[in-house]
C-alpha cells in the first residue's frame, strides 16, 4: 500500500517535462491521501500558542466578506492593506510588501502563479476557506523562499470522518456593479466505510462595471467560476487525502488605464478620471485577462511508533494566463501574453515526539517549474520559456516549558533556473536566457512568554530569501497598460531579508489586544526605478524602467483590539503603520501603505444566545502617503480619506442548522476618494457607495 | 526499520526525479505582426474647386509626389526640410507598413471606428485639412489616411506633427472632422498613438523661396 502511493506521485515527476496529459481523473478516482492533522499547516481546531505571530480569520469573520477577492477578504486583519490595478485586481500587502515576497498556502500547497506584476492577483477562491491565518513573520525554514514578509494560509474545512451529509450555501448580492455570488459546500461520509469523507464546493461569481462616486469605470467586469473536489480516508495510524480544484477568471481591465506616451499619461493625471464616459455593462472587452489555475494535491500521513509521524503531499498546478490588450486589426481575439506554468511540488516531512513536550520536525521540500509561452500570439514574449527546480531541506525544533515556547529552524535551499528566450526587433532580432543558480541558508528562531493566563509576549526573527523572477531578469519591452518600457537585468543577485517582529497580547473576554511591531531589512531589495532615458517608437516615447537592487528597511507596528464597554455594546480597532527607506540612496521606497485606522461600535442583541442579531457603525482614515520620491511617480499621492461603513446582521439556529444575514454598506456616504495604493489613482477614483447583502445557510 | 527503508528510497527517487527532469527549451521566435515596421507620408498637389458649401478636388495632371519616409522610430531622415506653397493644396497619404514591409494602412481605414489622425504643429490660419477616406461602403469617414490639407498662407517654418490615434471604445463619436489640428488630442480623445510622425515643414509664400 505504502509503496504503491509513493509510486503515485514519483510517477508524475517523471513524467513531469513535456506531457501534462489529463492524469488528474485517473489519480482522483484512487484512494489516496488524506490527514485531518497538517503538518507545516496548522490543521484542527484546537490551536496552541505558536512563536509564530499571526492573525486568524474565523469562519464567522469570513463571511461578512463572502464575494470578494483574496486580498480584500485578508484586510480585516491588521498590518495586512491591499495593492489594487483597478476595481478587479487586487493584492494582499503584508507589512508593506507584496508579490513575489508573500507566500500563499492553497490547502497546504504554495500557490505558484504567474506573477509578473501588481496586476497579476493570487489565483485563489477564498469561498473554499473555513479559516485563514496570515503568519506575520518570515517564516521561510518551514515554507521556503518568498516567505519574506509573511505567509498567507488558506485552509478548507477538515473532511468528515463519518456518515452523514452537510453544507454551506452563502449568496452574496452587491449593489456596485450588480454583483452576484453564489458558492457552495457538500460534505459527507459514508456508513459502509468509516473514515472516508468527501467534499465538493464551487463558486460562480459575475460583475459588471463598478461605479466610483461619479461616474462608471468602463470594463471593469468580472465573470468568475471555480470548483474543487476533495476525498479523504483516514485509518487508525494513518490518513489520506486527494484534492482538486480549478480557479477560472475573466476580468476587465480599466479602459482609462491603457496609456500610450507620456502625453497621453500626462493628460490623463491632469484631468484625474476617465477621459471617457461609460454605462453599465456585464460586457468584458479587452484588455482583459483570462486565467485557469488546476491544482491536484494528494497526501498522505503516518502515524508511527514511538510519537513519530511522517507525511507526504505532492502538489501539481497548471496555470494558464492569457492576456488581451487592444491590438490593431482583427488581432484583439489573439492573446498578446499566453503562457503556461507548470509546478509539481513534493513536500516530505517527519516529525518525532521528544521528551518533555518538544517536537523536532525534518523537511524536504522540492519543486519543479516550467513556464511555456503558447506560440501564436504575434507579439514579442515578455517572459521567456524557462525551467526552475528547488530543492529544500530544513529542520525545527520545539521546546516547550510551562510558561515559555522556543522555536528555532534552519534550513537550506537550492534554485537552479533556466531560461531561453526571442526577441524580435527590428535592428537586431534576439536570443537571451541563460542559467542562473541560487543557493541560501535560512534560519529561524521564535520565543513564546506566557506571562499568565491573560498576557503573552512572542518574539520571532527569521531570515527568508527569494531568487529573481522571470521578469526581474529577463524583461525587455513595453509593459502594456503601464505605459513604461521595462528592462530586466540579468545579473540580479536573490533577495534577503532578515525580519523581527514581536507581539504582545492581551487575551480576555471584555478587553483584549493585539500589538505587532516590526522591523524588516532587506539585502538586494529587487524594484524598479526610471532611468532617465526614454525608449522612441514609431507610437511615440516611453520612459524606461530598470530593475535594480538596494538595501532596504521596513519598520512598522499593528494593533487591533475588542473593549466591550457592555455586554451588547463593543468596540473594535484596526490601525496599522509601516516606513520603508531605501538605505543605499537614502530614498523613500515607492507604494507602500499609508497609516489607517479603521473602528467600528457594535450594538449586539442577545450575544450569547442562538439567535442574534447586531448592528455595527465603522469608520475608516486612511492618511495621505507623505513618504515618496517625487522623481519616481507621475503624480503625488491623492489625499487621505476618510469612509464610513454601517452594518446589520443576523443569525438564526434550528438544531444543526444555522442561517445568517448580513448586510453592509460601504462608502455609506458616496464618498469620492482616491487610495495611493491603487495603481489606476491616476486616472480614476475608486469605488463608490456598495450595499452587500450575505446570506449564509449551514446544514 | 524495512518502512524507513522504504521511506529513504522515496526520498532518494524524489530527488533525482527533481534533478534530472528535462524540459523544452525551443521559443518560438514570435514576430510582433502588429507593431508599425515604418511609414511614409506623399503630399501630391491638387486643384481645390470650391463647390457651394463644400470643395472638389481635382488631379493637376504633372505633379510630382514628394514623399517623407519615417522609420521603425517614427523619424525621418536627418535633415528633412520641406516646403509648401501657400494658396496651394496637396492631397496628403499615409502608407505604413507591417514587419514584413507589406502595407497596412487600410486596417486603419477598416477599424475607422477607433481610429483618427491629427495634424499638428502648425502656427493657427496656415494649414487647413479635410479628411478624405471611403470605408469599404464607399461611406466619408474621417481617418487621415488620405486627406487634403490646403496651406492658407506662409510662415516660419515649424515641426509638422501627424499623431493616428487608436481611440478607446466609445471615443471616437465624441470627434468631428473640425478636431483635425486640436493640440489637446490627448485629454480630450483617450487613447494611445499608433504613429507619432514628425518633420520640418516650411510653407512659403507663392513665387518662389530659397534656402
Amino acid at each position: 500500500m505504502l509503496k504503491r502511493l509513493f509510486l503515485i506521485p514519483f510517477a508524475l515527476y517523471l513524467c513531469a517535462g513535456d506531457s501534462y496529459a489529463q492524469k488528474t481523473p485517473d489519480t482522483l478516482s484512487k484512494p489516496a491521501v488524506i490527514r485531518l492533522k497538517e503538518v507545516g499547516v496548522k490543521g484542527g481546531q484546537k490551536q496552541l500558542p505558536k512563536t509564530s505571530i499571526s492573525s486568524t480569520l474565523s469562519q464567522r469573520d469570513l463571511e461578512l466578506s463572502k464575494g470578494g477577492t483574496l486580498a480584500e477578504t485578508l484586510t480585516a486583519v491588521s498590518g495586512v492593506s491591499i495593492l489594487k490595478s483597478g476595481a478587479t485586481i487586487s493584492k494582499p500587502v503584508i507589512h508593506g510588501l507584496h508579490s513575489n515576497r508573500i507566500l500563499i498556502l492553497n490547502n497546504g500547497i504554495r500557490l505558484e502563479g504567474q506573477q509578473w506584476g501588481a496586476e497579476h492577483a493570487p489565483e485563489i477562491d477564498p469561498a473554499i476557506a473555513t479559516r485563514i491565518q496570515v503568519i506575520k513573520g518570515a517564516e521561510s525554514v518551514r515554507y521556503g523562499a518568498e516567505a519574506l514578509a509573511g505567509v498567507v494560509i488558506v485552509e478548507p474545512p477538515v473532511l468528515p470522518v463519518s456518515e452523514g451529509i452537510g453544507g454551506t450555501v452563502n449568496l452574496t448580492g452587491a449593489s456596485n456593479g450588480r454583483a452576484g455570488t453564489a458558492s457552495a459546500m457538500l460534505n459527507g461520509g459514508l456508513k459502509a466505510l468509516p473514515g472516508f469523507g468527501w467534499r465538493i464546493q464551487g463558486t460562480l461569481k459575475k460583475a459588471g462595471n463598478i461605479r466610483t462616486a461619479d461616474y462608471y469605470l468602463g470594463n471593469t467586469g468580472v465573470n468568475e467560476l471555480n470548483y474543487s473536489a476533495a476525498l479523504g480516508y483516514t485509518t487508525a495510524n494513518s490518513s489520506y487525502e486527494a484534492f482538486y480544484s480549478r480557479f477560472s477568471t475573466e476580468l476587465g481591465i480599466l479602459y482609462s488605464a491603457h496609456v500610450g506616451t507620456k502625453e497621453d499619461i500626462e493628460s490623463r493625471i491632469a484631468h484625474g478620471r476617465p477621459l471617457e464616459s461609460y454605462d453599465f455593462t456585464y460586457r468584458i472587452t479587452a484588455p482583459r485577462q483570462k486565467i485557469f489555475h488546476d491544482l491536484m494535491k494528494l497526501k498522505a500521513n503516518y502515524d508511527l511508533k514511538e510519537g513519530k509521524s511522517l507525511s507526504v503531499v505532492y502538489g501539481y498546478q497548471r496555470n494558464h494566463r492569457k492576456e488581451f490588450d487592444f491590438r490593431r486589426g482583427d488581432r484583439e481575439a489573439l492573446p498578446i501574453t499566453d503562457l503556461v506554468l507548470h509546478t509539481h511540488t513534493l513536500d516530505l516531512s517527519f516529525e518525532q515526539q521528544l521528551e518533555n513536550g518538544a517536537k523536532r520536525l525534518y523537511g524536504f521540500n522540492g519543486l519543479v517549474q516550467v513556464n511555456n509561452n503558447i506560440p501564436g500570439t504575434l507579439a514579442n514574449t515578455f517572459i521567456p520559456n524557462y525551467d526552475s527546480f528547488t530543492s529544500g531541506v530544513f529542520l525545527m525544533q520545539r521546546w516547550t516549558g510551562k510558561a515559555f515556547e522556543f522555536e528555532a529552524g534552519i534550513r537550506y535551499d537550492f534554485k537552479t533556473f533556466e531560461a531561453a528566450g526571442f526577441r524580435y526587433q527590428y535592428e537586431q532580432s534576439e536570443s537571451y536566457g541563460g542559467q542562473r543558480r541560487f543557493h541560501n541558508v535560512t534560519g529561524s528562531a521564535g520565543a513564546l512568554w506566557k506571562i499568565n493566563p491573560k498576557w503573552h509576549l512572542s518574539s520571532n526573527v527569521g531570515l527568508a530569501w527569494r531568487a529573481p523572477t522571470a521578469n526581474e531578469l529577463f524583461s525587455n519591452g513595453l509593459h502594456h497598460g503601464a505605459g513604461l518600457f521595462e528592462i530586466g537585468n540579468a545579473d540580479i543577485k536573490a533577495e534577503q531579508g532578515y525580519k523581527w517582529v514581536s507581539s504582545i497580547r492581551r487575551i480576555s473576554s471584555d478587553f483584549s489586544f493585539n500589538l505587532d511591531v516590526y522591523a524588516q531589512y532587506l539585502h538586494n531589495y529587487i524594484y524598479t526605478r526610471p532611468d532617465g532615458n526614454f525608449r522612441q517608437t514609431i507610437a511615440g516615447t516611453y520612459p524606461i524602467f530598470r530593475y535594480g537592487q538596494t538595501n532596504a528597511l521596513f519598520t512598522g507596528a499593528d494593533l487591533s483590539g475588542t473593549y466591550e464597554f457592555l455586554p451588547h455594546l463593543s468596540y473594535q480597532l484596526n490601525a496599522s503603520f509601516v516606513r520603508a527607506r531605501d538605505l543605499s540612496e537614502d530614498k523613500y521606497l515607492p507604494y507602500i501603505p499609508s497609516d489607517r485606522v479603521t473602528h467600528s461600535l457594535k450594538f449586539e442583541l442577545n450575544p450569547d444566545q442562538q439567535n442574534t442579531a447586531y448592528l455595527q457603525l465603522g469608520h475608516s482614515m486612511v492618511r495621505r502617503q507623505t513618504r515618496y520620491e517625487p522623481e519616481s511617480d507621475y503624480a503625488a499621492p491623492p489625499p487621505g480619506y476618510q469612509l464610513v461603513q454601517l452594518g446589520a446582521g443576523a443569525r438564526f439556529k434550528f438544531a444543526a442548522r444555522e442561517l445568517g444575514l448580513n448586510l453592509t454598506v460601504d462608502n455609506l456616504f458616496n464618498t469620492a476618494y482616491k487610495d495611493y495604493m491603487n495603481r489606476y489613482r491616476y486616472y480614476t477614483h475608486d469605488m463608490g457607495r456598495n450595499i452587500t447583502l450575505r446570506l449564509a445557510y449551514k446544514f | 526499520m524495512n518502512k524507513l527503508r522504504h521511506y529513504s528510497l522515496a526520498v532518494l527517487v524524489a530527488i533525482i526525479a527533481l534533478t534530472f527532469n528535462a524540459c523544452k527549451k525551443d521559443p518560438k521566435p514570435e514576430i510582433p505582426e502588429e507593431e508599425i515596421g515604418k511609414a511614409t507620408l506623399t503630399f501630391l498637389e491638387v486643384e481645390r474647386e470650391a463647390h457651394g458649401d463644400h470643395f472638389h478636388y481635382n488631379p493637376i495632371p504633372d505633379a510630382k509626389p514628394e514623399t517623407i519616409s519615417f522609420d521603425s522610430k517614427g523619424l525621418a531622415p536627418v535633415g528633412t526640410h520641406m516646403h509648401l506653397t501657400a494658396g496651394k493644396t496637396y492631397k496628403l497619404t499615409l502608407k505604413s507598413f507591417d514587419f514584413a514591409n507589406r502595407e497596412m494602412q487600410q486596417e486603419f481605414l477598416s477599424k475607422h471606428d477607433i481610429h483618427q489622425a491629427f495634424i499638428l504643429g502648425a502656427p493657427a490660419g496656415v494649414l487647413t485639412y479635410a479628411y478624405a477616406d471611403r470605408d469599404k461602403d464607399n461611406k466619408k469617414v474621417n481617418v487621415g489616411v488620405t486627406g487634403y490639407l490646403t496651406v492658407d498662407k506662409a510662415s516660419e517654418g515649424f515641426t509638422f506633427r501627424y499623431v493616428l490615434r487608436h481611440l478607446n471604445p466609445g471615443v471616437k463619436a465624441n470627434i468631428t472632422a473640425a478636431d483635425w489640428s486640436d493640440v489637446n488630442f490627448a485629454s480630450r480623445f483617450a487613447g494611445a498613438n499608433d504613429l507619432d510622425l514628425k518633420f520640418e515643414l516650411h510653407p512659403v509664400a507663392a513665387g518662389g523661396h530659397a534656402h
